[in-house]
């Protein structure tokens, strides 16, 4: 049985810039389904971030948009921060400079569960331990600039899981991560999925982690979905040529290496 | 004089404070020749933006030598730093932190070659030009803003910046981690081309070990600060002889 939760039909964006407006997305329908692991690919700037911020209501004003978004699944919008989550490109915009991590990441389940202080508090230290953060006891009281790229990724994980959204946006969310704990975080996330009634979106330029722990993948090229289907076919048969270029440049360790020893002087 | 660009001798940094304290580099010691590029891998946390940012003397280390050119760059005074910060450049993590939010991109790029003389003015418009070809960026891009683009333009922003003044070694942390697959591959064809043609030296530092190996011609794998491994990229790859190694390598996700 599949419950549509989300359906876009020809949703369009555009931004105005200086030299004119730029097609973000054209014309793009889509249908998310209830509780999948849905992987957006595809090249950079063709607007697999602006489909991540339209999803979550958050395009910057000036942003024109055309088409129907409804959700279905949960008979109106979701609300941010309650019903969806969402981890953006740069972990670094995500985070408040000034709040100290546990604040931040127990924000959310204190405004939207009603936790108390300390309940949020203990909240934050489990979810920090869930995603990996060391001394999570102590690393509750620093504040994000005391956190390495990777781990402040981490920290906007937690933090947009706090309130058990229906709904997590995850927007290159392991982008710097090492591939151990990247694998950690990938089975978080199915465990939430699985274990949580989670619906993932998550946009990667990882073709095998999209492969690994996807159910379906969405294709985007130059503002428009080239193509969306069941994860293995996508990547063993993919239907559109431009999938089929994607998939030839992938680099992995049998990839010919472009310098040798000779070249240093 | 041997070949090397730079060398770091016993490099340390504790980071300390409210009751956390984190040895983010113990005791580190490489170097790298002109010419040559060193990739770092290492897990999230082992220290690697540390590294970079002690090169860049944005942060002071602890304790540790700095050689470059075999004259000592922690002893350099502020001016004499100013003149010779274009030799390094960097490429951060996380572009947006690292650029003004109100200036446009072509200003960004165009203010190392200001600062380093580079030209006149209409010989710098056209180095500027030439710079957004190179990464693959249209030249309408100069006039917005960098929170305007997509993340992927943001780096090849931040590495046509970090190539501007024409320096002698880039540190490169993560830089090529938000493009997809076949710009990426087009960036690591690119420095290696400007490897070539100007003798640059590189610290690549990055989590795809894949990616890492293409570009490295030694490797050095890092963990809790201290540098665990090194060797040639294929050696380490192939065969890595640390756990933390091993453990990198067993854990890329495989879908062939
Ligand atoms: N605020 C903005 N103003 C003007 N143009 C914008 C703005 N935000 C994004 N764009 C443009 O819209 C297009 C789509 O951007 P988007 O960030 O959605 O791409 P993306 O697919 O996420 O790319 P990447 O993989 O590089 O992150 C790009 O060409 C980008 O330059
Ligand atoms: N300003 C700071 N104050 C306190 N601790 C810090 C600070 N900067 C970094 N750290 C700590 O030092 C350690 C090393 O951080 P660093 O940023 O060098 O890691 P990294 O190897 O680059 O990780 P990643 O792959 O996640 O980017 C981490 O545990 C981090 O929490
Ligand atoms: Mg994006
Ligand atoms: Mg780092």
């Amino acid at each position: 049985m599949t419950k549509v939760l989300c359906s876009i039909r020809d949703l369009s964006v555009a931004y105005p810039t200086p030299t004119g407006a730029q097609h973000a997305l054209k014309s793009v329908s889509l249908d998310i389904i209830a509780g999948e692991k849905l992987a957006i690919i595809g090249e950079s700037g063709s607007g697999k971030s602006t489909l991540s911020l339209a999803l979550t209501g958050l395009l910057a004003r000036q942003a024109m948009v055309d088409g129907v978004m409804s959700w279905p699944g949960l008979g109106s919008a979701p609300r941010a921060g309650r019903d969806i989550g969402i981890v953006f490109q740069d972990p670094g915009s995500s985070l408040n400079p000034v709040l100290t991590i546990g604040d931040q990441v127990g924000e959310g389940a204190r405004r939207h569960l009603g936790l108390g202080r300390k309940a949020a508090r203990d909240k934050a230290i489990e979810l920090l331990s869930r995603v990996r953060i060391p001394q999570p006891e102590k690393a509750a009281g620093a504040y994000p600039h005391q956190f390495s790229g990777g781990q402040q990724q981490r920290i906007a994980i937690a933090a947009a899981i706090a309130a058990g959204p229906a709904v997590l946006i995850a927007d290159e969310a392991t982008s710097a991560l090492d591939t151990i704990v990247q694998a950690e975080i990938a089975a978080l996330l199915e465990d939430l999925v699985t274990n949580g009634d989670m619906t993932l979106i998550f946009v990667t330029h990882d073709i095998g982690l999209a492969a690994s722990l996807a159910d379906r993948i969405a294709v985007f090229r130059t503002a428009e979905l080239v193509e969306c289907g069941d994860a293995r076919s996508v990547v063993n048969a993919p239907r559109a040529d431009y999938t089929r270029q994607l998939l030839a440049t992938h680099i992995d360790l049998h990839s010919p290496r472009l310098v040798g020893a000779a070249d240093v002087r | 004089m041997s070949g090397d660009l730079l060398m770091v001798e016993g490099l340390s940094k504790r980071f300390a404070g409210r009751g956390r304290s984190v040895r983010a580099l113990d005791d580190v010691s490489f170097s790298i020749r002109k010419g040559e590029t060193l990739g770092i891998v290492g897990p999230s946390g082992s220290g690697k933006s540390t590294l970079a940012r002690v090169l860049l003397r944005l942060i002071e280390p602890d304790a540790g030598r700095i050689l470059i050119d075999g004259e000592d760059w922690r002893s350099l005074s502020p001016k004499a730093l100013r003149h010779r910060r274009g030799d390094i450049q960097m490429v951060f993590q996380d572009p947006l932190s690292a650029f003004n939010p109100r200036t446009t991109i072509g200003k960004a790029i165009m203010d190392p070659l200001r600062i380093h003389a580079v030209g006149k003015r209409h010989s710098r418009m056209a180095a500027l030009a030439e710079l957004l070809q190179r990464v693959g960026l249209s030249a309408d891009m100069a006039s917005r803003r960098i929170h305007e683009v997509s993340g992927g333009q943001r780096q090849r922003v931040a590495l046509a910046r970090a190539l501007a003044s024409r320096p002698r070694l880039v540190v490169l942390d993560e830089a090529l981690s938000a493009l997809d697959v076949s710009l990426r591959g087009q960036m690591l064809e690119l420095l290696v081309r400007l490897q070539r043609d100007e003798g640059i030296s590189f610290l690549f530092i990055g989590h795809d070990p894949a990616v890492v190996r293409m570009i490295s011609h030694r490797v050095a794998v890092m963990d809790q600060g201290r540098i665990v491994e090194t060797g040639d990229a294929d050696a380490v790859f192939s065969d890595p002889r640390s756990d933390t190694g091993k453990a990198l390598i067993a854990a890329i996700p495989t879908w062939r």
